[in-house]
């Protein structure tokens, strides 16, 4: 007895037999137990096949690769405006005590410089140098207790405080932005 | 109800970046799974696949939905892993001469199963690695016809190879899969009870 070819045991697994062959095939089935426990055998290791489970990439996989798009992203500016929140509102109150500094400067004597930055510059520098220079333990001890020591000095020296702490957290904040991105 | 591919895609046209990550969940599974049986390898395969989303991400403007969205982005994997196999000088594309078997069977029939154990995890897990096994030659088409489901149509358009190829192959790998696990079979490491 001729038994089944590979060829026809798929044939039937798939059950694309052709018209003319189907009749022999099937007959021969009827009569051979071998090639029908044959046939049995293929279509549940295809079955198996089928539902073999999938491997799976690692947890990190879906942000890694959100990661390396996101430069190719074009943020709307809603969104460009939240991811630099903190970053506006620092430069504003920078520039709000810059403003309040050169604004009191006037107040206290004629302009020295012939632009407004230029004077909120020579402001700033001028009540830098002074906190440096007053820096030292007394001063240190007027600053912690400001209720005992309410001169305008003080006040001043705690505002510039603010501003260079400003300043470095805005530097800060652009510059481990800058390395995040080159990381990803 | 789940969201389409196209509904997804068409959000990411429109500059919603989120819902690319949605597309990267629904098919990375399935994309592993292609890249691991090609590459053999986790690392290899895993940067293949990131590489395969990040070119489907960049080439999404010009999708043109003639197919579907996993049957275009298969094929960018697919083109990526075989980029990776030839640089390891193993080519995918090479054409195989030959009819399909005609030859009888090489599984002893009294090492078939009874019914019953066809349906254990043994046999499942003997059979996957029998899959996992297979040349990348025959692994990546088997791939594609047993776990996408795909037609021969569909395999010859991510594959770009001749649908007589694709035949052969997928012939092939299915006689194979089939030789090793009845060798396994024959060898007593599934014992029939």
């Amino acid at each position: 007895m001729n038994h089944l070819t590979e060829n026809e045991m798929l044939q039937v697994v798939d059950g694309s037999m052709l018209n003319g062959e189907k009749t022999r095939i099937l007959v021969h089935l009827e009569s051979c137990p071998r090639c029908r426990k044959e046939v049995e055998f293929s279509r549940n290791l295809e079955r198996a096949a089928r539902s073999a489970p999938l491997s799976k990439p690692s947890r990190e996989f879906t942000a890694r690769v959100m990661g390396r798009i996101a430069p190719q992203l074009k943020p709307s500016i809603g969104t460009w405006f939240i991811n630099n929140l903190a970053n506006i509102l620092a430069m504003t109150l920078v520039l709000t005590v810059v403003w309040y500094a050169v604004t009191l400067k006037k107040a206290d004597g004629p302009a020295t410089g012939p632009t407004v930055v230029s004077n909120a510059l020579a402001v700033y520098s001028e009540y830098y140098a002074k906190v440096r220079e007053l820096f030292p333990a007394d001063r240190i001890r007027a600053v912690q207790s400001p209720m005992t020591d309410q001169s305008a000095e003080t006040n001043k020296i705690i505002l510039f405080t603010v501003i260079s702490i400003l300043i470095l957290v805005a530097v800060d904040r652009l510059v481990l932005r800058r390395v995040i991105r080159l990381r990803r | 109800m789940q969201i389409t591919d196209v509904t997804l895609i068409q959000r990411i046209l429109a500059g919603e970046k989120k819902a690319f990550a949605e597309l990267v969940d629904r098919h990375k599974d399935r994309g592993m799974t292609l890249a691991m049986r090609m590459l053999k390898n986790r690392e290899e395969a895993e940067e293949a696949l990131q590489d395969a989303f990040i070119r489907a991400f960049s080439a999404l403007p010009r999708f043109e939905w003639k197919s579907s969205f996993s049957t275009w982005f298969y094929r960018i994997l697919y083109n990526v892993c075989a980029t990776r196999l030839s640089r390891r000088g193993e080519d995918i594309h090479m054409h195989l001469d030959g009819s399909e078997g005609e030859g009888g069977f090489d599984v002893p029939a009294e090492d078939l199963l009874p019914d019953e154990k066809y349906e254990s995890d043994e046999f499942q897990s003997m059979v996957t690695r029998e899959i996992e096994a297979l040349p990348a030659l025959y692994g990546s088409i088997c791939t594609l016809f047993f776990m996408q489901d795909m037609s021969y149509d569909q395999i010859v358009e991510i594959t770009g190879l001749p649908l007589g190829t694709v035949k052969v192959r997928l012939f092939r790998g299915r006689m194979l899969l089939r030789q090793s696990v009845g060798r396994r079979l024959g060898s007593g490491k599934l014992k029939v009870v």
